[in-house]
Order: structure tokens, then C-alpha cells, then sequence
């Protein structure tokens, strides 16, 4: 079967038909696994796309004479809500979701790209950690007194924070890792808030990134000694 | 929410058909009044305190009370991180909802100062702080500084590109300098990279003022990231932007936040050809983020009628234009010296300063004598050799106006000020008449008024038909030499439950917009309120100065505005109620 990116190249001008036809062919990958006897897992249909259409959650189709065409944004588009609804969001909470992304960000919503390759969850902090690393490798950084608490490896009973404040809802940097060897010499560190990728297509890409995180890392060691 | 206006105010309204010309425009962004309820968008605050040796005493005092007073001014929902640093940085409370007050509060007051000053690593810290969360509308650090960041990171390009990544990830930076020995262009630099506001704090009892400004700017900011497009259309070409904007990438400009209450005001110099028929001169696109973290955009074009050449003379300049040119060059006139004074060049540094205040007295505008009261201030503290607090008051002057406050006053101190003396006997275009509703003669300030602008007085005002409540109307000065008389009725002070101090307050902004309708450039205020009826001294003052304040900072048709006191206890309190809004920036 074709890549989206492929299909993307050959600005398809569907039918409603032929667009249903293609999306129930793309759909399986799309979908979240578990979720797989859901009522949601069944085919689309011309009716249904036309009812997403009419209640926002789709573009418009264009129109040709009479007939209704649709593009390659439709198809993203409609794989992206079929995709929150399986997924247990309400039509109220997809609403004009889909239609107000580009296509590069519904096809990164759909292949976890955003998620995985453009930004982490939490941009902000990832940007500042960098900033913290390159500081600490360029110098010895001013001695940082401990974040108040630090992070738990073991569970030693650590003295209670000086802060009354902490006591309240996540107010620290309380980042839980879990360790999991893969092979000797390789592990892999997963925070407690990681998400996992639940769709097929996701998880391709998050093992395409760990292949090619890993082999640049390798390539660069090797070209180092 | 309704959009902002853009409006395009030309210094001639007509461009010549039959050849080239220069044309200076102002482009005035105005953004949307807050709705009378304004949902303010949730907060999320990293204060980032420097504690180094040298804030011992005053300043540590005074920043513990800012940090204090921000902490009462959030809601439950807020968040809100402390950082300390010197040498060392230290989370002092990490990122949480600001619903356990009192503990904040204890942990603030137990700060004291130490070492020297790991600024990058104590913004760092901030800044991943105020990360943790960022489920509110706005996400921003406050660093507040009073030294040399020597410690850690401290080359200034490499600080402002950090604080400039964290500000496009959705954390914006203001900064605050307190006293003389800070990097004023580091801390400019970082709040200009970081979409947040530079403050000067000359003197450390501002400091809560200007928190209350920052939080107060942050509660009625409607969009960050504020981008302006230039399209000159044609052959039109954008010769020059006068205000010092920094461009990005895509050469859009980078305005200040888009804050309700504050209009923003860009002057372009643009090269016009001959204009044979009438034709779009220039399309400009301004986009911005909005609270809820969308990108919006409003798009506005404008053209003007083209003349012959020989006919353009008889089309007046327009004034407020003309005096927006004239306090952007100022501005960089201002930098300019700056420059010299940095390679050393005092004497020529003086020159150009003693220039643009023969400039600005020349063009004779509402904004001349202020500007000029600036202009003299900065080349005192020149000629006695005060560099570093030469450099700060300049910088902060030429930051403020072209960048941060485009429009309106930039420094209330040389915009007005309490004096002792007589209202009757001020030598200014128009002053205020405390009276009652039939704007009668009798009550202390009428009667002295009445007696000085002699018997046609009592006629005009006769003829006006009474006066409500908060109201002002105006009538000519007669015998005064005031030009014009605007009158006004404050309410009784009857406990303060009545909403005596919104009546005054409009009485205040009533009276100044009728000022500015009358197209005068200069107001004296009696103390109104005290006395007879019955406001207490401290409450009227502050009323009378935050709201000539608020006005002063929206317009520049009045250059300078006297609040004139009988006695010296009256201005005793006069004076201790400006003092605390003359720091506003």
C-alpha cells in the first residue's frame, strides 16, 4: 500500500466514494489497537462523511458540476477524526480540530510526529534542559544547590521538603524513571508521564526514531575513536 | 474578542501626482477596550530574584515586599515559582498554584542576601521552573537584577538567543535593573528577545510600583508575539521605520505585547512616487497570539489622493505625526549619544543632546518643554560624569519610546508633578474649576476663580446648563491667563461607599479629554476633593495621580499637566502619592 506522503504527491481528486474507499484502506493504521471492537472500528461511509462535513469537522468538499470532489487534506482530515473518536473524544471536543491544522501538522497528529520527532511534550523544558546541559559540558556551572528535592531513585524515606507549598498538587521537579534493560549495554530510561504510542503507524515511528537516534550515536562513536 | 484597529494618520493628507515625494505616516495599532468584567488571562509566574551581596539592605527590603505584593495580587489559580540566586541558584518555591499564600509569604520574607551573580543559571533555573506547568494563558519570568552577571554564562548574545528560544516555546522574560550597577543593555536585550518588558528601577522604594505595573500590564494583555508586516505596494518603497524594532526572520518587525489601554504607534518613512491616479500605498498585516494561543491576523491597506506638486504647500502637516517624528528622533538622538559616551566622545555626546533639545523646542509641540526637561536631565548627569546612571536613564528613555510605549508619554516626571501655589494665577492653556452642579461661584476654589477671570465667568457658565455628577464642561478664561476654564463637580466624600472615588476619577479623565478637545497643551488641577468636601487628602491624591497617569500615557496632545496646592501640607501628600506613580514606565 501507498505511504500518505506518496498519495500526497499524486493530488488525488476523489469521489466521495473513492475517498471512503481509500480511508477504509488507511484507516487500520491509524487507529489505536486496543481499540479494536469498538463500534468506531467500523467502516466510514458516505453518509458519515458527509455528516462530519456537515457539523465542521471536515473542509467543505469542492464542487464540480453537481458532484462533491474531495482532495488529500479531506482524507487526513476525516483518518484524524475517526481517529479522536476512537479514541473516546466527543464530536463536541474534535470540533473545527481538523480543519483548522495544516496538512503537515494533521499528517504529524496522525504519524505521532509531533510527538516524537518535532517537539517533546513539554518544549519549554526540553529547550531549558538543553541550554542547562550545554552550560554544564562547557564549564564547571556555579554549584547548584539541589532542586529542594531530588529526584527519588530508591525509595529511601528522603526528609520531608522545608516547603509547606510542596505539599500541594506536583509543585516540584518529581520526574519518576523507570529503567529497562534492553540488551547489556543498553538501556532505555521511560518517565512516568511518557505516553505510549497507541496507533500501529505511531509506534513504526517511534521505533524509526530509536533506530536512527541509535545510529547516529553509533556512527558518530565509531568516527570519534 | 473584537480586533485591534489599525489606523494610518499621514503627515500630509495628499501625495503629489506629478512627482516623487517623501511621506512620513504613523501607523497606530489600538488594541480592543477590556470588556467591563475582563476574564484575565491566568498566570503563571517565575520571579527570578537576584540576591547577590550587593542587594543588601534597601533593595532586598523592597523586593521581598514587590514579590510579596505580586503573591496577594494572584488568584488561587495562578501559579507562581521563586528563584534565588548569587553564586548559587535556588528554587526557593518550586512551581505551584498560588493557594497557600501565607507560607509564600513567610518563605519571601526569610530571603537574604549573599554571594555574587549567576544571572544566566538563575533565569535558567526560573525559566525550567516556570516550564513545569504551562497550562496557563501566560507563562513569564521576572528577573530582577542589580548587578554584573558574573558568574556562569555572561556573554549577552548567547543569553538573549536563550531567552529568545524559551519566549517562541511559550515563556516570556521581563527584566528589571535596580540602581546603577546592572548591564542595562543585557537586561534590555533579554526583555526585547524575550516578548516581556525592561524596567529601570532607579531607586529601589519603586520596585513595588513597577511589579504592580508589570502584573497589571500582564492582566490586560491581549496578544504576545506581536509581528507587523510591511507591503508597500507599487513602486512605494518603506524608506525608513523610525521607531527601533527588531525584524525577524521573515523581516516582520516585532512589536511589544498588545496590551488593552495601550496603543502602539510605528512612524514610517515612506518614498511615494508620482501618484497619477489614486492607488493602495502600503498593506500592512499584523498577527499576534492570542489568550487562547492562536495565531490571529488583521490586514489593513490605505491610499491618499493624489495633487499636483505645486499645490501639496497648501495642505497642512499634521501635528501629531509631526510630533511622533520628532520624539523618534529624539529617540535616536538619544542613542546616538549613548554611542559616543561609549567610545569615550563626551563632549560630542553633550552636542548632540544640547541639538535635539534646540530641535524639539523648535518644532514648539505639546511634547517640547517635557522632552526637553529630559533631554537637560540626561546631559546634567553627562556633565557630571554620572555614566552609569547616564546610560541607564538614556537607554530606558529611547527604550521606552521607541519600543515598549510607542504612544503617549514615556516619563511621567517630566509630564507632571505637584507645585505649591495659586490655580488662578497658573500660566498654562487651561485649568480646572472645582464647583457644583449649577456651576455656581460659591466653594473655595469657584469663588478665587470667579474673582480672577472677572463677571463674564458666571455668565458663560450660566449658559451651560448645569453640570453632572464626573462631568466637565469648558468656557473661555476671560481675565484669567488661562485660555479656558473647564469645570467640573465632584461628589461628597460620604465614607467612600457611594463610588465617591470613580466620580473623581472621572472627573479627572473628563476633564482632560476636554482639555484635549479644546486642543489644549497644558493643565492645572486644583486639589479636588479635599477640604470641604471631605476626601481625605492621601486617597484623593492617588486618584488624582493615577488617573492623569493612565490618560498621560494614551496621548502626547497634552504635554504637561500642574496639580497646584494651597498649602504645604496638602502637598506634602501631593508629593508622597506622585513619588509612587512617577517611577511608571
Amino acid at each position: 500500500m501507498k505511504t500518505l506522503q506518496e498519495l500526497a504527491l499524486e493530488a488525488p481528486n476523489w469521489s466521495l466514494e473513492e475517498l471512503v474507499q481509500v480511508a477504509n484502506q488507511f484507516l487500520p493504521q491509524f487507529l489505536p489497537e486496543e481499540k479494536a471492537h469498538t463500534r468506531v472500528r467500523e467502516d466510514v461511509t458516505p453518509r458519515l462523511v458527509r455528516h462530519y462535513a456537515s457539523q465542521g469537522m471536515l473542509d467543505e468538499p469542492l464542487k464540480e458540476g453537481r458532484e462533491a470532489r474531495y482532495l488529500y487534506r479531506h482524507l487526513l482530515q476525516l483518518l484524524l477524526v475517526r481517529r479522536l473518536l476512537a479514541e473516546g473524544y466527543g464530536a463536541s471536543a474534535i470540533n473545527k480540530l481538523a480543519i483548522s491544522k495544516t496538512n503537515q501538522e494533521l499528517e504529524e497528529l496522525l504519524q505521532g510526529g509531533v510527538q516524537l520527532t518535532v517537539t517533546p511534550a513539554n518544549p519549554a523544558l526540553a529547550f531549558l534542559q538543553q541550554v542547562q546541559q550545554r552550560q554544564t559540558s562547557l564549564s564547571k556551572p556555579p554549584p547548584s544547590v539541589p532542586a529542594v528535592l531530588p529526584i527519588p531513585v530508591s525509595p529511601v524515606p528522603s526528609p520531608s521538603p522545608p516547603l509547606e507549598p510542596s505539599t500541594s498538587a506536583q509543585p516540584f521537579i518529581s520526574a519518576k524513571w523507570t529503567r529497562v534493560e534492553v540488551l547489556p549495554g543498553l538501556e532505555l530510561h521511560i518517565r512516568h508521564d511518557f505516553v505510549y504510542p497507541s496507533s500501529g503507524q505511531e509506534q513504526q515511528s517511534l521505533l524509526q526514531l530509536i533506530r536512527q537516534i541509535l545510529f547516529t550515536f553509533v556512527a558518530t562513536r565509531r568516527s570519534s575513536k | 474578542m473584537t480586533l485591534p484597529q489599525i489606523a494610518f494618520i499621514p503627515l500630509r493628507p495628499v501625495v503629489a501626482s506629478d512627482r516623487a515625494t517623501t511621506l512620513d505616516v504613523l501607523l497606530r495599532i489600538t488594541p480592543p477596550q477590556l470588556e467591563v468584567q475582563p476574564a484575565r488571562p491566568s498566570l503563571n509566574l517565575g520571579f527570578v530574584i537576584d540576591r547577590s551581596g550587593s542587594m543588601t539592605g534597601k533593595k532586598i527590603d523592597y523586593a521581598r515586599q514587590a514579590v510579596c505584593y505580586a503573591i496577594e495580587q494572584l488568584l488561587a489559580s495562578d501559579r507562581i515559582s521563586i528563584t534565588i540566586f548569587d553564586d548559587r541558584v535556588q528554587p526557593l518555591v518550586a512551581n505551584t498554584t498560588a493557594n497557600n499564600k501565607a507560607s509564600l509569604l513567610r518563605l519571601v520574607q526569610q530571603i537574604q542576601p549573599g554571594g555574587s551573580t549567576a544571572l544566566h543559571s538563575g533565569w535558567v533555573q526560573g525559566g525550567m521552573q516556570t516550564s513545569q506547568n504551562l497550562s496557563a494563558q501566560l507563562n513569564r519570568v521576572i528577573l530582577l537584577s542589580d548587578g554584573l552577571a558574573n558568574v556562569g554564562e555572561t556573554n549577552p548574545d548567547t543569553i538573549a538567543n536563550d531567552v529568545h528560544g524559551l519566549a517562541k516555546r511559550g515563556v516570556s522574560t521581563s527584566t528589571m535593573g535596580v540602581g546603577d550597577d546592572y548591564d542595562e543593555d543585557l537586561l534590555t536585550a533579554m526583555a526585547n528577545s524575550g516578548d516581556g518588558n525592561y524596567y529601570y528601577i532607579a531607586s529601589p522604594e519603586q520596585l513595588p510600583t513597577i511589579f504592580e505595573q508589570e502584573l497589571q500590564g500582564l492582566a490586560a494583555t491581549l496578544g504576545t508575539i506581536v509581528r507587523l508586516n510591511l507591503e508597500p505596494q507599487g513602486d512605494v518603497v518603506v524608506a525608513d521605520v523610525l521607531n527601533d524594532l527588531t525584524v525577524d526572520s521573515q523581516g516582520r518587525f516585532q512589536l511589544p505585547n498588545l496590551v488593552a489601554g495601550s496603543p502602539q504607534e510605528v512612524v514610517l518613512r515612506l518614498k511615494v512616487p508620482a501618484m497619477a491616479q489614486a492607488g493602495d500605498l502600503l498593506r500592512v498585516r499584523l498577527s499576534w497570539q492570542d489568550k487562547a494561543k492562536q495565531l490571529q491576523e488583521v490586514e489593513s491597506s490605505f491610499r491618499l489622493p493624489g495633487v499636483p506638486f505645486s499645490q501639496l504647500e497648501e495642505f497642512p502637516f499634521n501635528q501629531e505625526v509631526q510630533q511622533q517624528v520628532a520624539l523618534m528622533m529624539t529617540a535616536r538622538a538619544k542613542k546616538e549619544a549613548v554611542r559616543l559616551v561609549d567610545r569615550g566622545e563626551m563632549e560630542a555626546a553633550g552636542q548632540v543632546l544640547q541639538q535635539a533639545k534646540a530641535d524639539i523646542l523648535s518644532f514648539n509641540l505639546p511634547m517640547s518643554t517635557p522632552e526637553a526637561a529630559a533631554l537637560d536631565d540626561l546631559n546634567q548627569e553627562l556633565q557630571q560624569n554620572r555614566v552609569a546612571s547616564y546610560r541607564k536613564m538614556s537607554e530606558q528613555q529611547s527604550y521606552s519610546r521607541s519600543r515598549r510605549r510607542s504612544s503617549g508619554h514615556t516619563n511621567l516626571r517630566y509630564a507632571f508633578r505637584p507645585i505649591l501655589g495659586d490655580i488662578t494665577q497658573q500660566r498654562v492653556d487651561a485649568i480646572v474649576n472645582s464647583t457644583d452642579q449649577s456651576l455656581s461661584k460659591h466653594g473655595a476654589i469657584s469663588s478665587a476663580i470667579h474673582q480672577a477671570a472677572g463677571p463674564e465667568l458666571e455668565v458663560a457658565c450660566q449658559q451651560l446648563n448645569g453640570c453632572a455628577e464626573g462631568d466637565a464642561k469648558a468656557t473661555p478664561g476671560f481675565n484669567l491667563p488661562a485660555k479656558w476654564v473647564i469645570h467640573t463637580v465632584c461628589p461628597r466624600w460620604e465614607g467612600g461607599n457611594r463610588g465617591e472615588t470613580q466620580a473623581l476619577a472621572q472627573c479627572y479623565e473628563n476633564c482632560l479629554t476636554m482639555a484635549l478637545m479644546e486642543g489644549a497643551r497644558s493643565v492645572a488641577f486644583p486639589a479636588i476633593g479635599i477640604d470641604a468636601l471631605g476626601f481625605p487628602v492621601d486617597v484623593a491624591a492617588r486618584i488624582a495621580f493615577e488617573t492623569t497617569g493612565r490618560f498621560l500615557f494614551g496621548t502626547t496632545a497634552i504635554g504637561q499637566v500642574l496639580l497646584v496646592c494651597r498649602d504645604e501640607k496638602t502637598l506634602q501628600v501631593y508629593q508622597t502619592e506622585f513619588e509612587r506613580i512617577a517611577g511608571w514606565q
